[in-house]
């Protein structure tokens, strides 16, 4: 598209004029309930490997005593969900959400030949590459380059952060990170950046400058377009006081406002637990447990959860064996959580970890995660997984 | 040559070969005759000064063992302490060494030295998992060597632990061939793609069995683990060992023109001229790896200054932090600081994506990246201090947990992120009778747009205005 095109259709070209971009607005006319339709995908990232036998505790299996003699879970203090597994007690504001249906977990989920450092595998999980191939392209970023209908631009995926995953970029296309939309809409629509992106240059995207230019003008208009949709709806479903909860309750007003956006990333950091787990899981679980909580209710309440899936995964598990700071040490096959008004098999969807079938000590994964990525690309964001995941990948029945 | 053409050059050298110039150190330069200066500038890169931040011996298994706390098992809960303080001080290192290695980019002595380390470091791209000293000798590798023999180069970066680890090397033994560092030799550090068979990688695999290194890092030829039967590698047949391996590659002429594409795309366009790459790659075969007569034939070819090879690359973030640092005088009076800058924009040293090495070009660019890059300038030169929050380090996320801290990186960032500038200094700098205009022009290295340039021009205040120009997209290319 030729500069002059470009700025014909933006409002930039005319100073004080409404601030939504003439190409976005069509997005802007569209009543907010003929939207409702749009499914929703929330990544949650527990970064740092969080301890999944931990989180979903096989209390049924006397292995989980015999090795974790410091820091097991008392099967009095679980909350049992079947006579195998049970929620560690910290996350008991789960438990309504689960007994509502709208929880899913998905147990062994990895990958072959597993990666141990933080570094590496969280480059798996997030490129969803194979354990020895190198991807510089995230699975959402890959996920936004299929040229879909709704994966034109920066907005259509949205990190809750400062910066950018690199789950999140394609080559050619890449989701926005911002923690606030008035701080984004402030940081970008200063007098001097508008000034600026009346630049003029023949072509947006020909050399390097433009490109440059093309990034700055997709931004200021994502900015605006954010703020401007998300300030017809006003949260004030109460949250719990922490730094996720609030992320999470961002992410709602995004989806509740309408937002053209159809993947929102999140994360939770300090799951590496070497030392002291009790407590630092303690803290972390009620973090996330009260934010989910919330969240899902708020997304209930409005009749949003239906078109809602979050998937909460982290790089790795740990080690079956505690060690001994009461603490846990890297492992391999992990447990994932869903949540959602439209699992189609609510609560524990496959067998609990075999603690007595481990390789050295570790457990063994059944799900390669990719399968749970190929099925939501397929299922829920109606995408061919093929384009963005291996050919060979099988999709499952959760969703 | 008109002097102000050679001023334009030697500018354009000094930022692409080092990380910028002052105006004062471009005009002393500009008096001399850009042949001579690239030679001085290659001669003084190869004068080897190792970082030493690190102390030799500081290696995890070695401390953990004279500590007498190698194994967690049968420890009391003091010795634990100490254990994990021991382990939280070995990840301080790799940041101690981070840093180091940032002020020796802002320092001026020799740009180019610590420009090629920088290429060298992201070629043959490298994490080090627990020994930050390993990855200061492999950095001191590729300084050492940054304009020597490239075959040299080659062979100590492929024996050092670092690599060894990396890539796995020490699990290749006789018998139980592990193939990954002879899949990147060829495919990443020498040849790319097309230039070796499956099977040349099978069988070079088995020449490199036995290299591995001992407790504090050293190369050994471990001869008990070494496969000595035949190998076939490109067509012949041979015993051959590692060191054969490695010359049987650099025969091949698609060697030098794979490392001059490279470099050719680091220092020259992210776009290759394939006629420009061949010539490079020529020489270099001829001058049989001497990487300081790859380097002046690039320097000095009429070429490297043409337009389209001009204030048309898009910096790294390392190269945008370490030049405005440099430009501007900047002082961090606090460590934490620089990582966070380097984190933000997606570029932390001895951290690369993996073993391809950091893509560069417009894969440093995306919405938050650029914005980043576009108010980085006002945050450093008008606040002194940053108002966003980087990622936390993976290698951070037990001090999280250990510390129980809700956000530990904002918390540290509360404490106060003090940043000095000189801005005496930066003005003394420049001609008493330089317009702002002409400043703004000297800090950037593209023509700056009308937009901009009117913005420059009507800028009441001139501090102001520079911190603009440094706030533009202008101000990321180089």
């Amino acid at each position: 598209m030729k500069r002059r095109d470009f700025l014909k259709q933006s409002v930039f070209a005319s100073a004080g004029s409404m601030l939504i971009p003439a190409f976005l607005k069509p997005f802007e006319l569209i009543a907010k309930s003929s939207l409702s339709g749009h499914k929703n995908l929330v990544i949650i990232q527990l970064s740092g490997g969080n301890d999944g036998l931990n989180t979903i505790v096989p209390y049924g299996n006397d292995v989980y005593y015999q090795l974790r003699n410091t820091i097991a879970i008392p099967q009095s203090e679980i909350i049992k969900l079947n006579d195998m597994q049970g929620l560690n007690p910290t996350l008991a504001p789960l438990k309504e959400i689960y007994d509502q249906g709208w929880m899913s977990i998905i147990n062994n989920v990895g990958y072959p030949n597993p990666n141990r450092s933080h570094f590496r595998s969280m480059d798996i999980w997030q490129t969803a590459s194979d354990s020895n191939q190198f991807l510089s392209t995230g699975w959402i970023g890959r996920y936004l380059d299929s040229n879909c209908q709704m994966c034109k631009y920066p907005y259509n995926a949205i990190e809750v952060d400062d910066t950018l995953s690199l789950t999140l970029k394609g080559d050619s296309k890449k989701g926005i990170a911002l923690q606030d939309p008035d701080k984004l809409f402030r940081t970008t629509n200063t007098p001097f950046f508008g000034k600026l992106i009346e630049h003029d240059k023949e072509h947006l995207d020909e050399d390097n400058l433009g490109y440059l230019y093309k990034t700055m003008i997709e931004t200021y208009s994502s900015a605006s377009y954010i703020k401007e949709t998300t300030k017809n709806y006003d949260n004030n479903f109460v949250y719990p006081e922490s730094s996720f909860a609030k992320k999470l309750k961002t992410v709602a007003r995004f989806i509740l406002s309408g937002l053209d956006t159809r993947v929102y990333y999140v994360s939770l950091s300090g799951f590496d637990t070497h030392v002291n787990q009790m407590a630092q899981q303690k803290k972390l679980f009620t973090q996330f447990s009260e934010g989910m909580n919330a969240f899902v209710k708020e997304l209930n309440n409005n009749k949003k959860l239906e078109d809602t899936l979050v998937i909460a995964f982290s790089e790795f598990g740990r080690r079956v064996a505690q060690n001994a700071s009461r603490g846990t040490d890297h492992g391999t096959a992990n447990v994932m959580m869903l949540f959602g008004g439209q699992l189609k098999k609510q609560g524990i969807y496959n067998d609990a970890p075999d603690l007595n079938d481990l390789d050295a000590g570790d457990l063994k994964y059944k799900v390669d995660f990719r399968e749970i990525y190929a099925t939501v690309l397929n299922k829920w964001l109606n995408v061919d997984n093929k384009l963005i995941l291996p050919d060979s990948t099988g999709t499952m029945d959760f969703i | 040559m008109t002097e102000n053409e050679n001023f334009q050059k030697i500018k354009h050298l000094y930022n692409r070969a080092g990380f910028g110039l002052h105006y004062s150190e471009l005009q002393k330069l500009s008096r001399t005759k850009l042949n001579k200066l690239v030679a001085d500038m290659i001669e003084k890169a190869k004068t080897d000064v190792p970082i030493t931040t690190i102390a030799p011996g500081h290696v995890k298994s070695v401390m953990l063992k004279n500590a007498g706390l190698t194994k967690k098992e049968g420890l009391s809960p003091e010795q634990l302490k100490e254990r994990q303080k021991l382990l939280v001080s070995l990840n301080k290192q790799l940041k101690n060494l981070n840093t180091e290695w940032f002020f020796r980019m802002m320092d001026i002595d020799s740009p180019l030295r610590e420009k090629m380390t920088l290429f060298w470091n992201n070629h043959f791209a490298c994490r080090e998992e627990g020994n930050p000293y390993f990855a200061q000798v492999l950095n001191n590798i590729q300084r050492k060597h940054a304009l020597g023999d490239f075959r040299q180069l080659l062979l100590e970066v492929s024996q050092s632990a670092s690599m060894l680890n990396f890539l796995n090397n020490q699990q290749n033994k006789k018998g139980r061939p592990n193939e990954n560092f002879a899949r990147e030799l060829m495919e990443l550090f020498t040849l790319g793609r097309g230039n070796y068979s499956e099977k040349d990688i099978k069988e070079s695999a088995r020449a490199f069995t036995g290299w591995v290194h001992d407790a504090e890092g050293n190369f050994v030829f471990n001869t008990k683990n070494h496969d000595n039967g035949i190998k076939t590698f490109f067509g012949k047949e041979g015993n051959f060992n590692g060191e054969d391996i490695i010359d049987m590659i650099l025969q091949k002429p698609e060697a030098a023109v794979f490392i001059a594409r490279k470099a050719y795309r680091f220092f020259v366009n992210d776009v290759p001229d394939e006629t420009h790459v061949q010539e490079l790659g020529n020489h270099f075969y001829k001058s049989k790896y001497d990487i300081s007569v790859l380097m002046n034939k690039m320097f000095t070819a009429d070429w490297f200054y043409a337009p389209e090879n001009t204030g048309n690359k898009i910096k790294s973030p390392v190269e945008f932090i370490v030049g405005l640092s440099r430009q501007f005088n900047v002082t961090y009076k606090r460590q934490e600081i620089i990582l966070q800058l380097q984190r933000g924009l997606g570029q932390t040293l001895f951290y690369p994506p993996n073993v391809a090495g950091w893509a560069g070009g417009r894969n440093w660019i995306d919405s938050s990246s650029l914005m980043l890059r576009l108010t980085i300038p006002s945050q450093i030169l008008n606040d002194g201090s940053l108002n966003f929050s980087a990622k936390t380090d993976p290698d951070d996320e037990n001090i999280v947990a250990m510390k129980q801290m809700d956000d530990a990186v904002i918390e540290a960032k509360k404490k106060g992120s003090r940043i000095e500038i000189n801005w005496e200094n930066f003005w003394a700098d420049f001609p008493k009778d330089y317009s702002v205009q002409q400043i703004a022009g000297f800090i950037l290295q593209c023509k700056p747009s009308a937009q901009l340039n009117q913005i420059i021009s009507s800028s009441i205040d001139k501090k102001n205005a520079i911190i603009k120009t440094a706030s533009s997209p202008e101000y990321q290319l180089c």
